[in-house]
């Protein structure tokens, strides 16, 4: 294989480095010419005899140079072609070495454009929500640790929501995947139980249908999503009226959301939280809380609220004792999210600390929902 | 015949790595030695010498070195590579079974 070390490094010289090469060549002819001028007139010429028969020698200089130029040019593109085939020759002979090649090659330049996608969804495009720099998530937070939650207890949301003035709207979500009956056909969908102010947060509006009110919140109806809904059913319209089976309960959608919205991750239905008993522990973390702030009302403002209301919270049960509450814009949530994806890419190892798996799952997912989309 | 029959295609590459692989040198000192040993038979011109050389260069049979030669001045030396020598080696013997075929078939005699 060296020899295509030295070969190749020639043809680069002959190729790229052309008035060097040109250089060269002079240098080496004259070389010759000179030697062989001496040579004659040891022989006993005169030197303008001498440098004559030396230059005729070459069958003239100035002739051999073009005769050199010429063949450079010819040789290489014979060079290429040779070496074209080779290449090809080379590939079928070591046919598990070059598959292995190309698959590595395949998967790095799959992997990057996988990466850059990611970031490019998540982190320079704008959430395709209402106002997005008022949306942010409200988590519990141990003054004692430092850690936080990505989830709360159902008695805190309660409380949050009822007992501030800084939010337009807050409501949570939790769900999963799950088998969800529908058009006689069981399939598995991913299915979120969600209060009524959930829409509202992010602004979403029903392609077709309505959205359930507050008032309704314990009758069995279902939000669903644009692209399910044209999955299951065809088209938006022929989606409304439908009863599913979903949570263990039949639903009726009333809705289809606007498209393009699957918030978090790739939600395909929406159901009322009220539909199922709630965890009234107060240490039972399992609900997603999302809010809105009102126009106007800085971070720091909500900040400060909350804080005290997480105080007075403190105070009254003992089992919130160091809990307080973190707020962050929803923007930076799904950023870190998508960070914590690429770097796990990148690292391929997986997170240790059980708090970190709950911060980062919920949002990561939903980082992957909309890169998907 | 007024004058010696021209070297047979491939020929002069396989003389040039020869004398290459014994010495390292420069283009006269390889033309030099070329019509020494071939005692003026090998009718090799200087002008064919160099495009030759270079083909063996852009080939990567010889690399090129720049040293400074005889009468003081730099002087492009080739030395044969690796490659260089098991081709010479492959070459030479080409050139021995052909040869010698060559040989038993022009020492046929009439019957």
């Amino acid at each position: 294989m060296w020899r295509w070390f030295y070969a190749i490094r020639a043809r680069l010289h002959a190729l790229l480095g052309s008035a060097r090469s040109d250089r060269d060549l002079n240098h080496e002819l004259s070389f010759h010419v000179a030697m062989q001028k001496y040579a004659n007139e040891v022989r006993g010429m005169s030197s303008a005899e001498a440098e004559r028969r030396a230059r005729l020698s070459l069958d003239g200089v100035q002739q051999l140079k073009e005769r050199l130029h010429e063949q450079r040019s010819i040789l290489w593109f014979d060079h290429l072609r040779q070496d074209v085939t080779f290449a090809i020759r080379m590939i079928f002979r070591t046919k598990v070495v070059s598959l292995a090649v190309i698959v590595t090659f395949a998967l790095g330049i799959g992997a990057n454009t996988a990466i850059f996608s990611l970031i490019d969804s998540v982190l320079l495009s704008p959430l395709p929500y209402d106002s997005p720099e008022r949306i942010v998530t409200v988590e519990p937070f141990w003054t004692n640790t430092g850690l936080a939650n990505t989830v709360s207890s159902a008695p805190d949301f309660r409380d949050w929501r009822q007992q501030n003035h800084v939010f337009h709207s807050m409501a949570f979500h939790a769900g999963r995947e799950v088998r969800v009956v529908a058009n006689g056909t069981p399939t598995f969908a991913s299915v979120q139980l969600v209060t009524p102010d959930f829409f509202n947060v992010f602004g979403v509006r029903p392609t077709t249908g309505r959205l359930w009110s507050e008032t309704e919140d314990r009758t069995p109806l279902a939000v669903v999503s644009h692209a399910w809904a044209i999955g299951q059913f065809g088209n938006v319209d022929a989606a409304i009226g439908k009863t599913i089976e979903a949570v263990g309960q039949p639903l009726e959608i009333v809705g289809v959301a606007s498209s393009g919205f699957a918030y978090p991750g790739s939600t395909d239905i929406w159901a009322s939280s009220s539909l199922i008993p709630l965890n009234s522990n107060r240490n039972g973390h399992n609900y997603f809380v999302v809010g809105k702030l009102k126009p106007g009302i800085s971070l720091e403002d909500a900040r400060g609220e909350m804080r005290d209301i997480a105080a007075r919270l403190e105070k009254e049960h003992p089992e919130n004792r160091f809990k307080s509450i973190a707020i962050t814009p929803m923007r930076d949530k799904l950023t870190s999210g998508a960070q914590n994806d690429v770097v796990a890419v990148v690292r391929n190892r997986r997170r240790r600390t059980a708090h970190r798996v709950c911060q980062c799952r919920p949002f990561a997912v939903g980082a992957r929902g909309r890169a998907r989309s | 015949m007024s004058k010696p029959p021209d070297l047979m295609q491939g020929t002069l590459d396989l003389l040039l790595l020869k004398i290459i692989g014994l010495l390292p040198q420069h283009g006269w000192a390889i033309s030099q030695r070329l019509k020494q040993v071939s005692d003026q038979e090998l009718q090799v011109s200087d002008g064919s010498l160099y495009p030759a050389l270079h083909k063996l260069e852009l080939a990567g049979w010889i690399t090129a070195e720049w040293k400074v030669g005889e009468l003081g001045r730099r002087a492009k030396f080739y030395t044969l590579t690796r490659a260089g020598r098991r081709r010479l080696d492959h070459e030479t013997e080409h050139w021995r079974r052909v040869s010698s075929a060559i040989t038993r078939v022009l020492q046929l005699k009439e019957v």
